[in-house]
């Protein structure tokens, strides 16, 4: 596996380094790979394109378009194949939050997954996960107050 | 010398020819000139006659011409007479039948205001004796139906208190009901109110008390009870 692949943790990443290699691949036999002009999205995709330039560059490539395209296209091919799971957060992650999803990912789960994340405030906390098989799992805060107030109403209402 | 005799004769025949010829031609041309000169006064005759006709013929003309302008003149006299005439009779008789009219529509108008004023009087009177008769049979009917309606009015009064008091009792066992169930629903709505109200303001404290790193602990949990449940 090409260890850029393994930087990817978002489907966001994932889009923007598909368009990153799909610009470089488009401008291989014009330049060099540090001389393209690319206006890159996130921190962490700035990150992995200053990464990728590092790993051709110590491969010796950058100075053969061929060899560099085959490389580019390879990388593309398998960013393109990465699997994702669909969690909903209640908060917009932090690269902290984001590199334990993936640590845990990498322990717990055999295929290398990355992760298509929304946010919705109302869950408070927790997660709520769908498989790419479509199975729903939700165990956010709000739901589990929810539960317990369920639980409680009846003693609640006695004291009202 | 052989030929002498004849050519005398035909000499002397030719003479004579000639001779007859010549007093021919002088005969005939005295008869034209002669026929010239008749015509000629023939023409000078008949233009002295034409003149003469012409100049006769103006005289009578002018004449005509005088005689008519002195007619039309007449005529025209005539008939501004007649007009002055005819305005003046027309104006005396315009005079005489405005006047008439005058005496006739004055001697109408009064016989015509006395004869109205008299129907006037006669039909306001009339009206007045009606007027009186019907307020006397109404003010009349009025207290008959009065009295009538005043015990009806009295019986109906007495029935219709029964009545409403009856109903106002079935009204009030009505609305007590009414009341109780209204008054329980308010208080579970109440107490619906008040527990959502709990629920929220838990929701809100807990939310953010909890720290990232809670979160992140949420999250993970998450993510193996999903892999317990065979989600990943």
């Amino acid at each position: 596996m090409n260890p850029i692949v393994n930087l990817i943790r978002t489907r966001q990443e994932q889009q923007e380094l598909i368009k990153l290699l799909e610009i470089l691949l488009e401008d291989n036999f014009k330049n060099k790979l540090h001389e393209t002009k690319i206006i890159v999205g996130s921190e962490a995709t700035r990150k992995i394109h200053e990464e990728l330039i590092k790993l051709i560059t110590s491969q010796g490539i950058n100075d053969k378009p061929q060899e560099k395209e085959k490389f580019l296209n390879s990388l593309l091919a398998e960013v393109k194949s990465l699997k994702s799971i669909k969690i909903t957060l209640a908060f917009e992650p932090s690269d902290q939050t984001l590199s334990k999803l993936i640590v845990w990912s990498q322990k717990n789960l055999k295929a290398n997954l990355i992760f298509d994340i929304s946010i919705d405030p109302e869950i408070m906390g927790g997660a709520i996960i769908v498989s790419d098989t479509g199975k729903y799992t939700d165990s956010t805060l709000s739901r589990k107050m929810d539960e317990f107030f369920d639980a409680k109403k009846l003693d609640l209402s006695t004291l009202l | 010398m052989n030929n002498l005799p004849e050519l005398n004769t035909l000499n002397i025949l030719l003479g004579w020819i000639a001779v007859f010829s010549t007093s021919i031609l002088l005969i005939t041309v005295g008869a034209l000139i002669k026929s010239h000169r008749q015509i000629q006064r023939l023409r000078e005759e008949e233009k002295a006659k034409w003149q003469e006709l012409e100049v006769r013929a103006q005289r009578e003309y002018q004449e005509i011409i005088q005689n008519a302008n002195k007619k039309a003149q007449e005529i025209m006299l005539q008939s501004i007479q007649i007009k002055k005439d005819a305005t003046n009779n027309f104006q005396s008789s315009l005079d005489s039948i405005v006047q008439n009219q005058k005496d006739v529509l004055s001697n109408t108008s009064l016989e015509v205001t006395g004869k109205y004023k008299e129907l006037i009087e006669r039909a306001n009177q009339q009206n007045i004796d009606i007027l009186t008769n019907i307020y006397k049979d109404i003010e009349k009917q009025a207290k008959n139906s009065y009295s009538r309606y005043v015990n009806l009015l009295e019986h109906q009064t007495f029935e219709a208190e029964k009545i409403a008091e009856t109903r106002m009792k079935e009204e009030y066992e009505k609305l007590e009901i009414e009341l109780k169930q209204q008054k329980e629903l308010k208080l579970q709505e109440l107490n619906e109110k008040i527990f959502k109200i709990i629920q929220k303001v838990s929701k809100e404290v807990i939310g953010r008390s909890i720290t990232p790193a809670d979160h992140d602990t949420l999250i993970i949990e998450a993510l193996e009870k999903a892999k317990k449940e065979g989600s990943l």
